[in-house]
């Protein structure tokens, strides 16, 4: 009885720092793949910010509740990715507004043809991702990010890694048909 | 140049290398700390400390439930043997359960019962004797429930025959002595007579 009340106290006085510790070493390490998960679906800084924190505070609210904490990168991704799809579901006006005022994100260039260049094949790349289904849309994003191998996005998506590597042959095969067709049209033009 | 281009769109590598330049955004460098304040503005002590509150306070109240059932006055053994029992301490049973049985023997139902003075119940504690209320005491003398104690155990044993008394019907009466005359003799009452004299006299 005596050993149960101390082990009681224990947990009550001591768990609290310990979680706070372990969720902000999370955060440090995991905070930019949400953002940049966030980005790939609504390809707005701000709002990308914005999901990424919210999906970071519902992360802090349910870390108790987290049985296996090594696969808290893959919970905050997938939570991060849904709350980034709704978003753009529900508000779908306002970011396409966004999206024209502000413009995807360029890649560096050197001089300004070459920054017209790298605009359009950036439109045109991600106007082919979103013609993506979902389920290949998130397998393409996740592996170009953080340089992430077949078996880290089959741990983020909780898949086996054969379905993620026939998911992004699929995706790629599709990306290049799509591409293939913009550049063409647009040479036709 | 478009040739170029398209081929270049074409292979895999390209394409990923042109995804990954994409996506290759930082946040801003207050992202985090709007993080973190997001965080420390979240309910802290509702949402990690409630459980455990619930959860020593459950404790609690099961320590104190069991604090008062340990430490409450213990219930008195009172389960005597039978020979030991008081006949005080056991109730007439009403009337409404008595009912008229077969046997010569036993008047009620519950009469075998009752009498064999076996505690076929578990024995009551103080507390619940005290609960019930209080009943008339029924005094028997020691002296008789000895004897119907051994009564009922003879005839439980056999020792004692009893087959007389259960075929006993009305007691046979009693033959008086035949009728003599009684002899009266006659009664004779003399009228009283003054005696001579002056007392009672005129004068």
């Amino acid at each position: 009885m005596h050993d149960q009340a101390v082990r009681l106290a224990g947990s009550l006085i001591g768990v609290e720092p310990e979680l706070e510790q372990e969720f902000e070493v999370r955060l440090v390490e995991s905070s930019t793949l949400a953002f940049r998960v966030a980005f790939s679906v609504l390809r707005h800084r701000q709002d990308a910010e914005d999901i990424a924190q919210e999906a970071v505070v519902k992360a802090y609210r349910g870390f108790r509740q987290l049985r296996d904490r090594d696969r808290f990168r893959a919970w905050l991704v997938r939570m991060t990715w849904r709350l980034a799809i709704d978003r753009q579901r529900n508000d779908r006006r306002r970011t396409s507004r966004e999206q024209e005022n502000a413009g995807p994100p360029i890649p560096p260039a050197e001089t300004a043809t070459e920054a017209v260049d790298a605009r359009e094949r950036a439109e045109h790349l991600w106007a082919a991702i979103d013609t993506l289904p979902e389920k290949l849309r998130v397998v393409v994003v996740l592996s170009n990010i953080e340089e992430h191998d077949i078996g880290d996005v089959a741990r983020l998506l909780g898949l086996p890694p054969g379905t993620v590597k026939s998911r992004l042959f699929l995706a790629r095969q599709r990306l290049k048909e799509q591409l293939q067709w913009m550049l063409s049209d647009e040479t036709r033009r | 140049m478009d040739a170029e281009r398209r081929d270049e769109a074409l292979t895999a590598s390209a394409l990923d290398g042109e995804i990954r330049a994409a996506l290759d955004v930082d946040p801003s460098p207050e992202f985090l700390a709007r993080v973190r304040t997001g965080i420390a503005s979240e309910p802290r002590q509702a949402a990690w400390r409630w459980p455990w509150m619930f959860a020593a306070a459950g404790a609690m109240a099961t320590l104190i439930a069991i604090a008062i059932v340990v430490s409450g006055p213990h219930e008195v053994s009172s389960v005597l043997p039978a020979d030991r029992m008081p006949l005080q301490a056991r109730t007439v049973a009403p009337f409404s359960q008595i009912v008229p049985v077969a046997s010569g023997f036993s008047r009620t139902e519950r009469s075998a019962e009752a009498f064999a003075l076996q505690p076929r119940e578990p024995a009551r504690s103080v507390h619940a004797a005290g609960r019930q209320p209080r009943e008339p005491e029924v005094l028997i003398d020691p002296r008789e429930s000895m004897a119907l104690r051994r009564l009922i155990a003879g005839t439980r044993e056999g020792t004692l025959d009893l087959s007389a008394a259960l075929q006993a019907t009305t007691p046979t009466t009693m033959d008086l002595p035949p009728l003599s005359e009684i002899a009266i003799p006659v009664i004779t009452i003399d009228p009283i007579t003054p005696e001579a004299g002056d007392e009672g006299a005129r004068q």
